[in-house]
C-alpha cells in the first residue's frame, strides 16, 4: 500500500514537466500594438556573491550541527533549507557538483576563465570535507535532501554490492571531466535527475530518469549520491583527512549494533572479529600479486579506452558533424547520417570547406586520444585499488564511522544508548528498554 | 529521517492514537494530490486544446478569412475567437502553476505523515552481531564482485575498440585533408562549445561585449548637406582581405569542397574583385533598391503634392499586382520590379514605368517544398528588390535568393537556407559595386552564432564574402554610404550599429546602442548615422575616421517618438520618425533638438520619403500626408491612392510609384 502511494506521489511531481511549454508569439491582425519585447535583466551579480555567502553559511553550520550539537533535528531542518534555497530557488544551478566541469573546462584551455562563484562552490565543499567530512552532503546538498525526505523503507544493500557500485562515482566523474576538459558536453548537468523537479519541467527522458531515482531512493538511502554524484567521489577521498569528524559517541562503545542499524547509506564498519586465524604468509603474497597486477591494470584500462577514442569524440557534436559530412563525401550519408539535419544546413549555407570540419575534428579527437587514454587508466587504478583495498584487515574493536561513506546525517548519533541517555538524565537508556 | 527512537512508547495507546492521526493525515494528503494531479491533467489536455497555434476552430476560420478578406462579421468573429483562446491559455497556465504548487505542498505533508508513522512504529533491533562474522566473507564477495564488473567494463571497453577501429564514419581522421590552422582559426572564432552545457552552472561572470556607452554632450554638427550615394568615390579595401569567419582565402591545397546534396560550396575571397556597378550618375536617376540611393531622399524637386487616384485625380496609370507583398518597388532603366508571394507561389514582376504595363512575371521555384512560419505582416515575400543596373535581385522568406536579367531571364539562384526569424526573414537587398550585400540576422541571441552579412558576386551569385554577426535576428536591412573618406556598410541589430568594409566585410567600428526587435533601418545625413528603435532611443552616431579607432561617437540621442517599424530618414538638416502608429517627430541634425510632432491619425508602415521640399508620409490607408521641410509641422498637401499601402514608394524624375496591396499606382503630371 505505502509503495502504491509512493509511487503515486513520485508520477504525480513528475507531471509537473507536461505542463512547461512555450508560448508562441500572438499574430495580431486588426491593428493592435504589439507591446516591447521586454528581456528579464540579468541576476545582479550582488546575487551571486548571496548564494556563495549562503553556502559558506550552510556548510559552517552544518559542521557545527553535526560535530559540535550533534543534532540531526537540526541538520534535518538545515537540509530541508538547502532543497528550497539551492534547489527550488536556484533550481539546482548553480551547483557545486557541475562546478567540477567547469573547472575541467577551464583547465582544458578552451579559452574560458573560471568565474569566481563558481570556483568557490567548487573548492568550499571540499575544503569543509578535509576539515570536518561531507557536511554539504549533510546539510546543504538540494540532491541529497530529496533523496533523504523521500527514504521511508530502507534497504540494506549488500556489503558486496555497495562496494561495487561505490566506484561508479570515480568512473562517471572521470568520464564528465574528460568531456567537460574537450568542451564536449557537460554531462553533469545534462543527465541530473533532480533538475526536471527543481525547476518543474523537462524532457520526457529526464523525467523518467528523476522520477527512477526518486522511486529508489524510498528503499535505497541516496542511491545517486552513493552510486553516481562525481562531487561524492572527491568528498570521499577528502573527508579521511579531515581533523574533525562525526563520531557515533564520544563515550566507550558498547557494541549495541544501533548505529549500524540505523545508518542507511552502510557507513559503520563492524568491529572485526577477534582472534581468526588465516595464513598471512599467503595473504601478503596475494597482497604483493595485486599490487603488482595495477600497473597492468592501467595499461589495459588505458590502452582499450584510447583504441575507443573515435567512439568516445562521437558524443562531440562537431565530431559527429565531421563524420556526416565525410559520409556526405563518400556517398552514404542518409542511413548512416549522425549529425542533426540543422547543423548539416548550417554548415553547407555557411559554405564552409568540408576540411575544416575535419580538421576540427582532428584536432579534437586528439584530446579525447589522450584523455581516453587517462580515463581508461584511471579506471584501471580504480579496480586495482579497490581489489587491494578489499585484501587489507584493519583491526576494529567498536563500530566506527567510514569518515569516506558517511554523509554526516547524525542518524547515529540520535540512536546512541549513550548519547541518548546523556540527553535524558533519569530515564534508563533506551537499549534497555528495547533489549 | 526515520530510524529514531518515537517520542512515545510503541504499542501505548498515545502512540496508537498518533499513528491513526498520522495515517489519516497521509490519506487526506493523497487524496488531496490525486485530486490536484487529476485536475493538472485535465488543464494540461485543455492548455494542448486551447493552443492558439494549434487550433483547428482556428484554422478554419483563417481559411474562410483568406477568403473573403473583406467579411467584417468574419473578422469580428476571428478576433473574438483569438481573445478567447489567448484568455484560456493564460488561465490554463496560471492553475498549472498553482497545481504544481498545491502538488508539491501536499506531497510534502503526505511525506511527513509517512515519516511520522515510521517513526512511531519503529522498534529497535536486538544486539545482533551476524556482520562482524560475515565481515571476511563480505569482503571476499566484494572482491568477486568487482572483479566481474571489471570483467564487464573490459568486455565494453573490447567492444567500443573494435568498433572504433571499424568505423568507417571516423574515417576522416585517418585520411581527412589538411588545412592551415590559422584559417581554422579564423572560421572557427569563440565557437560555443556545446548547446548543452553553455552555460551550465550559471556562469555569472561570463564575458560581454565591450559596452561603449552613452557619450557626453552633443558634438558639433558637421554642415548640413545632401548625403551623398555610395560607391561613388572612396578607396577601394583590398579585395578578399582574409579576416573573420566568412572572409576566408583559398581553403588551402587539399581542402576539399562538398559534394553534398546542398549548394556546393565554393572557395572564395581573394579572388573576387569588387569593382563595376551602378555608376554615380546612374544611381541618382534610378531608385534601385529600398529607399532609393539616398537612403530616403529623392533627387530634383518636382513631385506633387495633390492627386486622387479614386477620382483619377493626377494619376498616370494603375495597374494590378497579382500576389500582394509588403515589398517596396524598385526602378531601373524605365521598368519597376517587386516581388509578390503566398506560401505556395512566388513571382517577380517587371512593370514599364511609363505606362503601367506588366511587362514580364516569372515564377520562382522554392529550393524547398516546406516554407517557413511567418506572421501575416512580414509574409513570404517581405525583402525589397535591389537591382546593379544588368540584373535584379529578389529574396524570398525561406533565404531563397534569386538573380534576373532586365528582360526577366533567371540568371542564378541560391538558398541560403531558411532562417531561424520568429515573423520571417524582412531584411531587404542593397548592392554595392558587384556585390549583392544581404543582412542575414537571425536566431535568438547574438551568442547563437546563426547570424551573418553576405555578400554574393552579382553576375554569378557565388560569395564573396560572409562576416559573422553577434546579433540575434533582426528586420532592418543593409544600408551603404559614402562618408567622404571611405565606403561604409552600416547594420543595425541588438545591441550593436556596425559598420563594415562593404569590399570585404571586415567590421570597422560598431556602436552599442539598441535593444529589443530591430525593424527600422539606418539612415545617413550630415556626417551622422541615425539608428532608432522603440525602447531604446534615436541615436545619431558619427563614424570614426579611417585609422581612427573602432568605435562610432555617439553625438547624441533623443527618446520621443520612437519607431517600431518605420525607418528614420533625414536630409542633412533635419531627421524624421514615425511611429507605426503614425507620429511623424521632426528633430534638428545639428543638436538632437526636437522641433516638431506631427499626428497623421492613421497607421504608418511605409518609410516616409523627402523629396523637394516635402515630406511624403504614406499611411495605410493609402492617404500621403506630405508635410513641410522645415522647423515647423506644416501640411503642404496630400494624396490619395485608395489602396492599403505598406511600401516605401518610388520617387524618380518627378513621378511617384506608390504599391497598393492589389494595384501599382503610377503618379504624376501627364
Amino acid at each position: 500500500m505505502r509503495r502504491m502511494l509512493l509511487l503515486t506521489v513520485s508520477l504525480m511531481v513528475s507531471a509537473a514537466g507536461f505542463a512547461a511549454e512555450n508560448f508562441p508569439r500572438p499574430e495580431f491582425t486588426q491593428g493592435e500594438v504589439l507591446p516591447p519585447t521586454t528581456t528579464p535583466p540579468p541576476r545582479a551579480e550582488i546575487f551571486s556573491l548571496v548564494d556563495v555567502a549562503v553556502l559558506g553559511l550552510m556548510l559552517a553550520l552544518a559542521a557545527y550541527f553535526s560535530l559540535r550539537q550533534r543534532s540531526r533535528a537540526n541538520l534535518v531542518l538545515l537540509a530541508l533549507l538547502g532543497l528550497v534555497y539551492f534547489g527550488f530557488y536556484r533550481h539546482g544551478c548553480v551547483c557545486a557538483i557541475g562546478a567540477i566541469q567547469n573547472v575541467g573546462y577551464a583547465l582544458g584551455g578552451n579559452g574560458y576563465a573560471l568565474p569566481l562563484v563558481v570556483g568557490l562552490f567548487f573548492a568550499l565543499p571540499l575544503l569543509f570535507a578535509l576539515f570536518f567530512g561531507r557536511v554539504f552532503c549533510a546539510g546543504v546538498c538540494p540532491l541529497g535532501a530529496a533523496q533523504e525526505v523521500v527514504l521511508l523503507k530502507r534497504v540494506k544493500v549488500p556489503t558486496w554490492l555497495d562496494s561495487t557500485l561505490s566506484m561508479l562515482p570515480f568512473i562517471y566523474g572521470g568520464v564528465a571531466v574528460l568531456y567537460a576538459v574537450t568542451g564536449s558536453a557537460f554531462l553533469i548537468c545534462r543527465y541530473d535527475p533532480f533538475i526536471p523537479f527543481f525547476r518543474l519541467g523537462g524532457t520526457d527522458l529526464m523525467l523518467g530518469i528523476g522520477v527512477g531515482v526518486l522511486l529508489l531512493s524510498v528503499f535505497v538511502g541516496r542511491p545517486y549520491c552513493r552510486y553516481l554524484c562525481p562531487l561524492s567521489a572527491l568528498l570521499r577521498l577528502a573527508a579521511p583527512l579531515s581533523k574533525w569528524r562525526p563520531q557515533i559517541t564520544q563515550h566507550e562503545c558498547i557494541n549495541c549494533h544501533l548505529c549500524a542499524d540505523s545508518c542507511p547509506y552502510g557507513a559503520i564498519r563492524p568491529p572485526t572479529p577477534s582472534g581468526e586465524k588465516y595464513n598471512r604468509r599467503a595473504a601478503r603474497r596475494s597482497l604483493g600479486w595485486q599490487l603488482l597486477l595495477i600497473p597492468l591494470f592501467i595499461g589495459i584500462g588505458g590502452g582499450l579506452l584510447r583504441l575507443s577514442s573515435p567512439m568516445l569524440a562521437r558524443v562531440d557534436y562537431r565530431v559527429r558533424l565531421a563524420e556526416t559530412l565525410w559520409l556526405q563525401e563518400q556517398g552514404g550519408a542518409s542511413q548512416t547520417t549522425t549529425a542533426p539535419p540543422p547543423m548539416l544546413e548550417a554548415y553547407d549555407n555557411r559554405e564552409l570547406p568540408y576540411a575544416l570540419a575535419y580538421q576540427r575534428a582532428i584536432a579534437i579527437q586528439k584530446w579525447f586520444d589522450t584523455g581516453a587514454w587517462a580515463l581508461g587508466g584511471w579506471i584501471g587504478l580504480l579496480f586495482g585499488l579497490k581489489l587491494v583495498g578489499l585484501m587489507l584487515r584493519r583491526r576494529r574493536e567498536t563500530y566506527s564511522i567510514d569518515p569516506g561513506a558517511c554523509v554526516a546525517c547524525g542518524r547515529c548519533y540520535s540512536v546512541c544508548p549513550l548519547e541518548r541517555s546523556e540527553g535524558d538524565a533519569g530515564e534508563p537508556p533506551v537499549v534497555a528498554r528495547t533489549a | 529521517m526515520t530510524d529514531e527512537f518515537p517520542a512515545v512508547p510503541a504499542g501505548s495507546d498515545r502512540a496508537k492514537l498518533y499513528q491513526r492521526a498520522t495515517l489519516i493525515t497521509a490519506a487526506v494528503a493523497l487524496v488531496f494530490c490525486l485530486v490536484v494531479l487529476g485536475l493538472l491533467i485535465n488543464n494540461t489536455v485543455q492548455a494542448r486544446y486551447y493552443d492558439p497555434v494549434q487550433s483547428s476552430q482556428m484554422t478554419l476560420l483563417k481559411a474562410e478569412l483568406a477568403k473573403q478578406p473583406t467579411n467584417q462579421q468574419l473578422i469580428e468573429q476571428v478576433g473574438t475567437l483569438d481573445d478567447y483562446i489567448r484568455d484560456r491559455y493564460f488561465l490554463t497556465r496560471y492553475q498549472a502553476v498553482v497545481g504544481l504548487y498545491l502538488l508539491l505542498g501536499g506531497a510534502a505533508v503526505l511525506l511527513l505523515a509517512l515519516h511520522f508513522f515510521n517513526r512511531l512504529q519503529y522498534k529497535a533491533p536486538l544486539p545482533l552481531f551476524i556482520e562482524q562474522h560475515q565481515a571476511w566473507l563480505q569482503a571476499a564477495l566484494a572482491r568477486r564482485a568487482i572483479i566481474i564488473a571489471a570483467a564487464v567494463v573490459l568486455a565494453g571497453m573490447l567492444t567500443l575498440a573494435v568498433l572504433s577501429r571499424h568505423d568507417a564514419a571516423a574515417a576522416y581522421a585517418r585520411s581527412g585533408p589538411a588545412v592551415p590552422l590559422d584559417l581554422m582559426a579564423q572560421s572557427f572564432p569563440n565557437q560555443p562549445p556545446d548547446s548543452g552545457m553553455m552555460p551550465p552552472t550559471g556562469m555569472p561572470s561570463m564575458p560581454s561585449m565591450p559596452s561603449e556607452g552613452m557619450q557626453g554632450p552633443p558634438g558639433p554638427a558637421g554642415p548640413a548637406g545632401p548625403p551623398g550615394p555610395p560607391g561613388m568615390s572612396g578607396p577601394m579595401g583590398p579585395s578578399g582581405a582574409r579576416g573573420r569567419r566568412g572572409e576566408r582565402g583559398p581553403a588551402g591545397p587539399a581542402a576539399k569542397v562538398a559534394k553534398a546534396p546542398k549548394p556546393k560550396p565554393e572557395p572564395t575571397g581573394p579572388g573576387v574583385a569588387v569593382e563595376g556597378g551602378l555608376k554615380p550618375e546612374d544611381l541618382v536617376k534610378n531608385w534601385n533598391a529600398f529607399r532609393g540611393p539616398l537612403s530616403g531622399v529623392a533627387t530634383g524637386d518636382k513631385y506633387p503634392t495633390s492627386w486622387d487616384a479614386t477620382a483619377g485625380k493626377g494619376v498616370l496609370w494603375k495597374a494590378p499586382v497579382p500576389l500582394e507583398a509588403p515589398n517596396s518597388p524598385i526602378y531601373y532603366g524605365g521598368k519597376l520590379f517587386m516581388t509578390g508571394a503566398t506560401d505556395k507561389q512566388r513571382e517577380v514582376y517587371a512593370y514599364d514605368a511609363a505606362k503601367g504595363k506588366l511587362l514580364w512575371k516569372k515564377t520562382v521555384k522554392p529550393s524547398s517544398a516546406e516554407q517557413p512560419d511567418v506572421s501575416p505582416d512580414a509574409g513570404y515575400a517581405s525583402p525589397t528588390m535591389a537591382c546593379d543596373g544588368q540584373r535584379v535581385f529578389a529574396m524570398f522568406a525561406d533565404g531563397d535568393v534569386v538573380a534576373f536579367d532586365l528582360d526577366g531571364k533567371q540568371v542564378w539562384d541560391k538558398p541560403l537556407g531558411k532562417p531561424d526569424n520568429v515573423y520571417g526573414h524582412a531584411s531587404s537587398l542593397a548592392v554595392y559595386k558587384n556585390l549583392l550585400i544581404i543582412q542575414y540576422d537571425q536566431g535568438q541571441s547574438g551568442d547563437d552564432g546563426l547570424s551573418d552579412v553576405i555578400a554574393l558576386q552579382t553576375a554569378t551569385g557565388k560569395n564573396a564574402w560572409r562576416t559573422a554577426r553577434p546579433v540575434p535576428a533582426t528586420w532592418s536591412s543593409p544600408l551603404v554610404i559614402n562618408t567622404g573618406q571611405r565606403d561604409e556598410l552600416i547594420l543595425c541589430g541588438n545591441p550593436f550599429v556596425i559598420s563594415y568594409e562593404p569590399a570585404t566585410g571586415k567590421e570597422l567600428w560598431r556602436a552599442e546602442c539598441l535593444s529589443g526587435e530591430i525593424a527600422p533601418s539606418p539612415c545617413y545625413a550630415g556626417g551622422l548615422v541615425f539608428a532608432a528603435q522603440d525602447g531604446a532611443g534615436l541615436f545619431a552616431i558619427r563614424p570614426p575616421e579611417p585609422g581612427k579607432g573602432d568605435k562610432g561617437t555617439i553625438a547624441w540621442q533623443a527618446q520621443d517618438g520612437l519607431p517600431d517599424t518605420v525607418s528614420p530618414v533625414s536630409n542633412g538638416e533635419y531627421v524624421w520618425l514615425t511611429t507605426s502608429a503614425g507620429l511623424v517627430t521632426c528633430y534638428a541634425v545639428a543638436d538632437g533638438k526636437k522641433l516638431w510632432e506631427y499626428d497623421v491619425k492613421e497607421m504608418v508602415q511605409a518609410t516616409p520619403v523627402v523629396a523637394g521640399k516635402g515630406l511624403y508620409v504614406t499611411d495605410e490607408k493609402g492617404v500621403t500626408h506630405i508635410l513641410e521641410v522645415g522647423p515647423t509641422a506644416k501640411a503642404l498637401g496630400s494624396g490619395k491612392v485608395g489602396d492599403k499601402v505598406r511600401a516605401t514608394p518610388v520617387f524618380v524624375d518627378g513621378k511617384i510609384f506608390m504599391r497598393g496591396t492589389k494595384t501599382l499606382f503610377g503618379i504624376g503630371a501627364k
